[in-house]
């Protein structure tokens, strides 16, 4: 029986370790890209690897970056006062287009999970407390999801944050549990923002 | 009115493609195994429960050489829709069915409710059902976990929030389990986990007293009723009392009751309108600290909860006859389709498994006459030993792998 070759599979392979490929939609992409103009694969092994030359996590708040700061923290119009934790750089998308917030990030880069062995440690809070004794943001906004990490994150932090003298609120519960800010459409997150509530 | 069924398999066990209309009413499945009678049985039950009682594995489930397998229930009647009321968005026509899908496909199952996919507490215990099994005396005499997953299971059909509720615990259960198998893991992290868990464990913790004590004023009447002599006393004293026989007098030799033992202690207080309301206590988590750290496990909490079944003040598991046992596995389930029906409105769906094989005719006499006329019920029995009536209404299948046709209609 003839099978493709061992390149071809490779590219499948590749395809495969991507999240929510499965391997026939890995196929599918391999073989359009075989058989569609060489310009088109070019373009995009050329946008992955300049988007891992260029972008790097930024410095100061761990969203993506091309500068030497992420757009929202060398944007000098907002509001420097009133931050805003989040698991993932995705959940900074998610807050920037549900709009009414105009404070900065900080990204920790997962949530607490003794089961998938991330600690503290694992997690950008280190820097986070390091970024509030340097800047002392007048209020820090959790908005973790509402599942059990994201609560055993929040509750983690809640006290950690308020000993340096800043005040902490929450997202106001309507995230629905076990999806992340993802999930949660404009409505419900604007919601969610302006009902936060102090812990 | 109750739900009738049109309930379509494909690539289901032994079936390539099958569809049943079931109306309300008795519909027995006779003839040997192999045949594919039990799986009928047990699609319906995974339509429900979301698996099986046969297997732990859902890709057994697919028929062999299939890496798909699809399940669709259209329930007719208000059955599913009255569903916690508030879950019931809108109007609901009783000539439109509630329309439950499940698709295996690869290792990963989707749902569809009406069309939609739906959110797990949504569908979960949506169609109720309620198992009969041969092995059913497993729920008396068995380990612990048998008799939580079975209250779990009932407690889930009565209130859709319970399943988020429970999953949420096992979730926090399983990563407080990790951190103490982690040894010197953050302890803050430690804390923070178990005030967690005691926060839903409370809230399991009272939830299960609460309808441990309906549970309670149902068996022992149940029990009185499957014939067992040593019950009737009790059924007797406090006649479909709530909470009869809550509190348990060793000396008391005419006791018949269900003993709910939580892991975190229970306080009963009477709220406002005489409606008894539990309080779970916050549990001593220092108590168990050393232990907790040698053995790596959460040690306290409703993943520990049991209950004892007693009759004639003894324990029926231990000193209960063959027969008491069988009859009290029985009465158990007929307590659950009762408090179903209370809370849903509708009577579930009784499924029952070759149950009749292991019962005399005054026991099988005795069951029958307290299944109720207008529930949906299937009965699977290698042969028919004169339950099917003429006369009554009931529907004989003729069942084998992807085909089922009606036998008889008495
Ligand atoms: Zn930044």
């Amino acid at each position: 029986m003839a099978e493709y070759p061992p390149a071809f599979q490779e590219l499948i392979r590749a395809f495969r370790r991507l999240p929510a490929v499965g391997p026939r939609s890995a196929e599918r992409l391999a073989l359009h890209l075989l058989s569609a103009e060489p310009a088109q694969s070019q373009r995009l092994a050329e946008a992955i690897s300049r988007a891992r030359e260029v972008i790097h996590p930024c410095p100061r708040c761990g969203f993506f970056a091309e500068g030497e700061l992420c757009a929202i923290c060398a944007d000098s119009s907002r509001d420097t006062k009133v931050w805003c934790v989040v698991a993932q750089s995705s959940d900074v998308i998610s807050m920037e287009k549900a709009g009414g917030f105009s404070g900065l990030y900080h990204v920790l880069g997962g949530r607490l999970s003794p089961l998938e062995k991330i600690g503290p440690e694992q997690l950008a809070i280190a820097s986070l407390l390091r970024r509030i004794e340097e800047s002392a943001p007048a209020e820090i906004i959790l908005a973790l999801s509402a599942d059990v990490e994201g609560e055993t994150t929040s509750l983690y932090l809640a006290p950690l944050i308020k000993k340096h003298g800043v005040k902490v609120s929450r997202l106001a519960t309507g995230i629905p549990a076990g999806s992340g800010l993802e999930f949660a459409d404009r409505v419900t997150l604007g919601y969610a923002l302006t009902g936060r509530r102090e812990v | 009115m109750t739900p009738a069924l049109r309930l379509r398999l494909h690539q289901f066990r032994c079936h390539a493609e099958l569809e049943l209309h079931l109306p309300t009413g008795r519909h027995f499945f006779f003839g040997h195994n192999g045949n594919g009678k039990t799986t009928v049985l047990e699609a319906l039950y995974y339509v429900s429960r979301l698996r099986s009682f046969r297997t732990a594995l859902p890709r057994e489930l697919a028929a062999h050489g299939s890496q798909v397998f699809r399940v669709e229930a259209d329930v007719y009647g208000r059955g599913a829709a009255a569903a916690a009321g508030s879950d019931n968005d809108g109007f609901y026509d009783a000539d439109d069915p509630d329309k439950l899908c499940v698709t295996w496909e690869n290792g990963a199952r989707s749902l569809l409710l009406n069309d939609q996919p739906p959110r797990l507490a949504e569908f979960w215990g949506r169609l109720p059902t309620v198992l009969f099994e041969d092995g059913d005396r497993a729920i008396v005499t068995g380990p612990g976990a048998g008799r939580r997953a079975w209250v779990d299971g009932l407690a889930a059909q009565r209130d859709p929030s319970y399943v988020a509720l429970a999953q949420r615990y096992a979730r926090a259960l399983k990563q407080r389990n990790a951190w103490l198998k982690s040894h010197g893991g953050d302890r803050a992290v430690g804390d923070v986990l178990t005030a967690q868990l005691t926060g839903l464990g409370r809230a399991v913790t009272e939830r299960r007293a609460a309808l441990s004590r309906e549970l309670n004023a149902l068996w022992p009447s149940a029990l009185a009723k499957m014939g067992v002599p040593s019950a009737m006393a009790m059924a007797a004293r406090t006649p479909g009392a709530a909470g009869a026989g809550e509190e348990w007098d060793a000396a008391d030799t005419e006791f018949c009751g269900i003993l709910y033992e939580p892991s975190f202690c229970v306080d009963r207080t009477a709220a406002a309108g005489g409606e008894a309301c539990f309080v779970a206590r916050e549990p001593d988590w220092n108590s168990v600290a050393g232990a907790e750290h040698r053995q790596q496990v959460t040690l306290l909490g409703p993943h520990r909860d049991d209950w004892k079944l007693v009759l004639g003040g003894k324990a029926l598991a231990k000193f209960g006859s063959e027969g008491q046992q069988r009859a009290g596995a029985l009465a158990l389930r007929l307590a659950e389709a009762e408090l179903i029906r209370r809370k849903r409105d509708t009577w579930p769906v009784f499924l029952m498994d070759d149950v009749t094989p292991q019962l005399d005719d005054a026991r099988r006499a005795a069951l029958e006459a307290q299944l109720p006329a207008e529930a949906l019920i299937l009965i699977t029995s290698p042969e028919d030993r004169g339950w099917a009536r003429p006369g009554s209404g009931d529907c004989v299948w003729q069942v084998s792998p992807g085909r089922a046709e009606l036998a008889r209609w008495n």
